[in-house]
């Protein structure tokens, strides 16, 4: 009997007992993610590393019977990190990531038309030991700009596999060979990893081997992992990095003067990262050299810089993006109005159908205003979102949104942000959620979440018909300037821009106090134009959706069903009796139909209203008027602001059920508004004054009443701190809105 | 300021074939100072131990490359480069910590 050899014994564990996981990394703008897309179909789990916002993406791919994990890690362009984010990529290769081993192999996607950049990343990841396969992406572009590669002879030179793939991989039959190599790679073996610089990987060996003698005699009883030399090497290159932060936590502040005694050794007359970048360079050249036939860079980058001639142009471009922008308004609004109208209906259908088939009580009530009313809130949202996440994507695969951010970065940063942040803010006069989740292109941190903090100050939609109910009520037509400015318009572009004023000092206070950072960078490739690949487009919409529907959709939900209850809760018996009693004198006295079954409607309204001040939520009402009395509210509006916390456009209807004009009332409802202008406190005087009116409208264009928005900031934060903040300080600055109104009259 | 300087700054006509001139720049020029259609070759950093400095170079920043301007953004800043056979934007303040030399020839 012969040993088998330790090699055959790793690979034979590594069928046996877990999943082999393949790690994906490249520049941005490489087509990495549609590849991923392209290789795991619907088959992906979306979720957060621990501690940052960064996107986890792991997928299923299946080789013939076998089935491994791919993780998609995020694009970059060195594995240098500099913030806890770009860390996540290094994390991972090194497996630092809770149970995640390391990779059994890692694809590099490289950009065929842009081989040399691309290398620096990937020459890094051949250091790590390894096994690799190259994707050599967009052959097919790189062919038409009459650029050749002899793909054999980079193989070779690199020695590892290099796959050439094509960016319009619509059919799967493409990706086989991709696949094939893949299979191959994750039982295989590096035996002597390549290293650019062999004396900085000895120094960072000894120097970790060092560090572990002395982590293991430390008495620290919780056992450490051993530290990794790369991420030593890592330490000695990216000085001041996230990989010497990390150590330093561990071994003390003394690390940083070993690390700077051993780059001082390494390299004299330059910094080390200086010389790694310089060496790596040069090496990739000499790679390329004689492999590679591309034709002068002045003639390969004619199309997409004719292209730019009009697009970034300052003032022709900065038109077409008003331009694009309007359309892309235009059509989240007109065709997700249709569809919305139809959520709209089927909910009513279903309401109807409930109580039509159930017997009168609480389980009827349960599934037609708490079930289907939940659900319908969350549905109605999906049309906006998919519309303008649809927009979103393809501008951004298409390369037109970093021309956006180059466009109006200059227009962001008075207020501490970048171009990044300018769709996303525009994008949430839809809808606060896509835009959240749309601020993923914001590459730094603090900027992202101070995008976050302001996204939902925009006027989005679910606002317009509480300002519309509530202008059309308070606000007289008025008209000035020869009928040219009506004063109810004006006040609707007051409130917008309320919300602009809001969101913006915002993101400017965040920056300047939490959220102040390091010197702000706009290092931004302006990749060339592209053609999205349809099928990542839709894997991404349905991922999108999918992550909504599920995190938001159950929150809402629930949340729904509380508030039914407090509403329904406790029903009153003595008002029910009340009301059959009233029932059956009209239906004696009143002959005409019509006459009788208005009468028992209005009866019925008074009976929702009087079970509604004396259920949960009419006295929860009642308890907090109190803190809403400065602002002017009785209890049946303090009661609707409870009942609208879920989602804003619901206090029209509750205000519709406490007015007892029925709750299936909207807001061109007349009875509503003329209701809600009559409304009087118990001494005669008018509730509802202008300035109390108003005060409703500032609140609710500043206050965070939007359990979608607020699960959504969880996701993306990946913490409840960000969200509890959001709402918390726009409540407040509602309210204070609110006051000041009051004080008017 | 005349008809073709007007058109020049608000970015009509390029600037290609008013270029020409070798020696262009001074010897502390930084990519801030790039001229349209005049390529320059990088030199180094203010500070090459900066975070931003080390990303630049892994982008392609490093000494001898050439590098171009192609256009700046409304109001003159952020500003498009070309180098490494890619397009890359910069803010002016980024720009100015990268010290640029005329191109060799």
């Amino acid at each position: 009997m012969t040993p088998a050899k330790p090699s055959e014994l790793i690979a034979s564990d590594k069928d046996q007992n877990t999943q082999a996981t393949i790690a994906v990394v490249g520049n941005p703008n490489t087509g990495k993610s549609t590849l991923f897309n392209l290789l795991t179909g619907m088959r992906q789990k979306v979720a957060n590393y621990p501690g940052v916002t960064v996107e986890k993406r792991v997928g299923e791919l299946n080789i013939g019977e076998r089935s491994f994990q791919l993780i998609d890690l995020p694009g970059t362009y060195s594995l240098a990190a500099h913030s806890p984010d770009e860390r996540a990529a290094i994390d991972v290769l090194l497996g630092r990531i809770g149970d995640m081993p390391p990779p059994d192999a890692v694809l590099v996607v490289i950009d065929a038309t842009n081989i040399k950049r691309n290398l620096f990343v990937a020459t890094e990841v051949l250091e790590l030991g390894i096994p690799v396969v190259i994707a050599l992406n967009m052959v097919d572009i790189a062919e038409s700009q009459h650029i050749s590669i002899d793909v054999n002879a980079l193989a070779a030179r690199l020695n590892t596999v290099v796959i050439p793939t094509i960016a319009a991989a619509t059919r799967h039959e493409n990706l086989e060979p991709l696949k094939a190599a893949l299979a191959k790679a994750v039982d295989e073996t590096v035996k002597k990893p390549w290293a650019l610089l062999e004396d900085v990987k000895q120094a960072a060996e000894e120097l970790a081997a060092e560090l572990n003698i002395e982590h293991t005699s430390q008495e620290s009883g919780a056992v450490k992992e051993p530290v990794a030399a790369y991420e030593v090497q890592r330490a000695l290159i990216d000085k001041g990095g996230e990989a010497e932060k990390r150590l330093i936590e561990v071994f003390g502040d003394s690390l940083s003067l070993r690390l700077q005694a051993q780059r001082d050794l390494l390299s004299v007359g330059q910094t080390l990262a200086e010389r790694d970048a310089n060496e790596r360079y040069a090496h990739i050249a000499e790679t390329l050299d004689g492999i590679v036939h591309a034709p002068d860079d002045n003639q390969q980058r004619s199309l997409t810089e004719r292209v730019d001639q009009i697009v970034s142009h300052p003032i022709i471009g900065s038109a077409l993006f008003v331009l694009v922008m309007a359309t892309v308004f235009q059509a989240v609004f007109s065709w997700a109005t249709p569809l919305m109208d139809l959520i709209d209906g089927a909910a009513g259908w279903a309401t109807e159908w409930v109580y039509a088939t159930l017997p009168e009580g609480a389980i009827a009530s349960l599934l037609a205003d708490g079930v289907v009313a939940g659900v319908g809130s969350v549905v109605i949202f999906l049309p906006q979102i998919l519309i303008l996440f649809a927009f979103i994507i393809v501008l951004e695969d298409s390369g037109y949104m970093a021309r956006a951010a180059f466009l109006m970065d200059r227009s962001m940063r008075w207020c501490g942000l970048s171009g990044h942040s300018f769709v996303p803010m525009l994008s949430s006069f839809a809808c606060a959620v896509p835009a959240i989740m749309g601020t993923r292109v914001i590459p730094d941190t603090r900027d992202r979440i101070a995008t976050i903090m302001a996204a939902p100050f925009m006027t989005c939609s679910a606002r317009l018909p509480v300002y519309a109910l509530l202008i059309a009520a308070f606000i007289p037509q008025q008209h000035y300037f020869f009928g040219l400015i009506n004063l109810q318009g004006l006040v609707l572009l007051g409130l917008y821009l309320l919300g602009i004023a809001g969101g913006v000092l915002t993101a400017f206070l965040l920056k300047r106090t939490i959220l102040r950072g390091s010197a702000p960078t706009f290092l931004m490739e302006l990749p060339p134009y592209r053609t999205p690949n349809i099928k990542s487009v839709l894997v991404r919409l349905v991922e999108r959706a999918k992550a909504f529907l599920v995190r938001a959709g159950t929150v809402i939900f629930f949340v729904s069903v509380v508030v039914w209850s407090l509403a329904y809760f406790p029903r009153s018996e003595i008002l029910a009796a009340d009301f059959e009693r009233q029932k059956l004198a009209v239906e004696s006295s009143m002959q005409v139909e019509a006459e009788r079954e208005h009468a028992i409607s209005v009866l019925e309204n008074e009976l929702a209203a009087a079970q509604m001040e004396q259920s949960l939520l009419g006295r929860m009402g009642k308890t907090i008027a109190p803190v809403f009395k400065p602002l002017g509210w009785d209890w049946k509006l303090s009661a609707a602001v409870i009942a609208s916390f879920p989602a804003r456009e619901v206090v029209i209807a509750v205000l519709g059920t406490t007015y007892a004009v029925g709750s299936d009332v909207d807001e061109e409802d007349e009875g509503l508004r003329d209701r809600v202008r009559n409304a009087a406190w118990p001494d005669g005087r008018k509730i509802f004054t202008p300035g109390i009116a108003l005060g409703l409208m500032v609140f609710y264009a500043l206050c965070l009443q939007c359990a979608a928005t607020v699960v959504i900031i969880h996701r993306e934060t990946n913490s409840w701190r960000w969200p509890a903040f959001a709402w918390v300080y726009m409540t407040s600055l509602g309210y204070l809105g609110a006051l000041a109104c009051a004080q008017l009259g | 300021m005349s008809i073709l300087q007007l058109a020049q700054r608000f970015g009509f006509t390029s600037g290609t074939k008013a270029a020409g001139k070798a020696c262009a720049y001074e010897d502390d020029a930084t990519l801030a100072d790039l001229k349209l259609g005049q390529p320059a070759q990088v030199m180094g950093f203010q500070n090459a131990e900066h975070p931003s400095a080390q990303r630049l170079m892994q982008l392609g920043m490093i000494k001898g490359e050439i590098i171009e301007l192609l256009r700046s953004a409304p109001g003159g800043d952020p500003m498009e480069y070309r180098v490494m056979g890619y397009n890359l934007s910069l803010r002016r303040a980024e720009a100015a910590e990268i010290l640029v030399a005329n191109q060799p020839g």
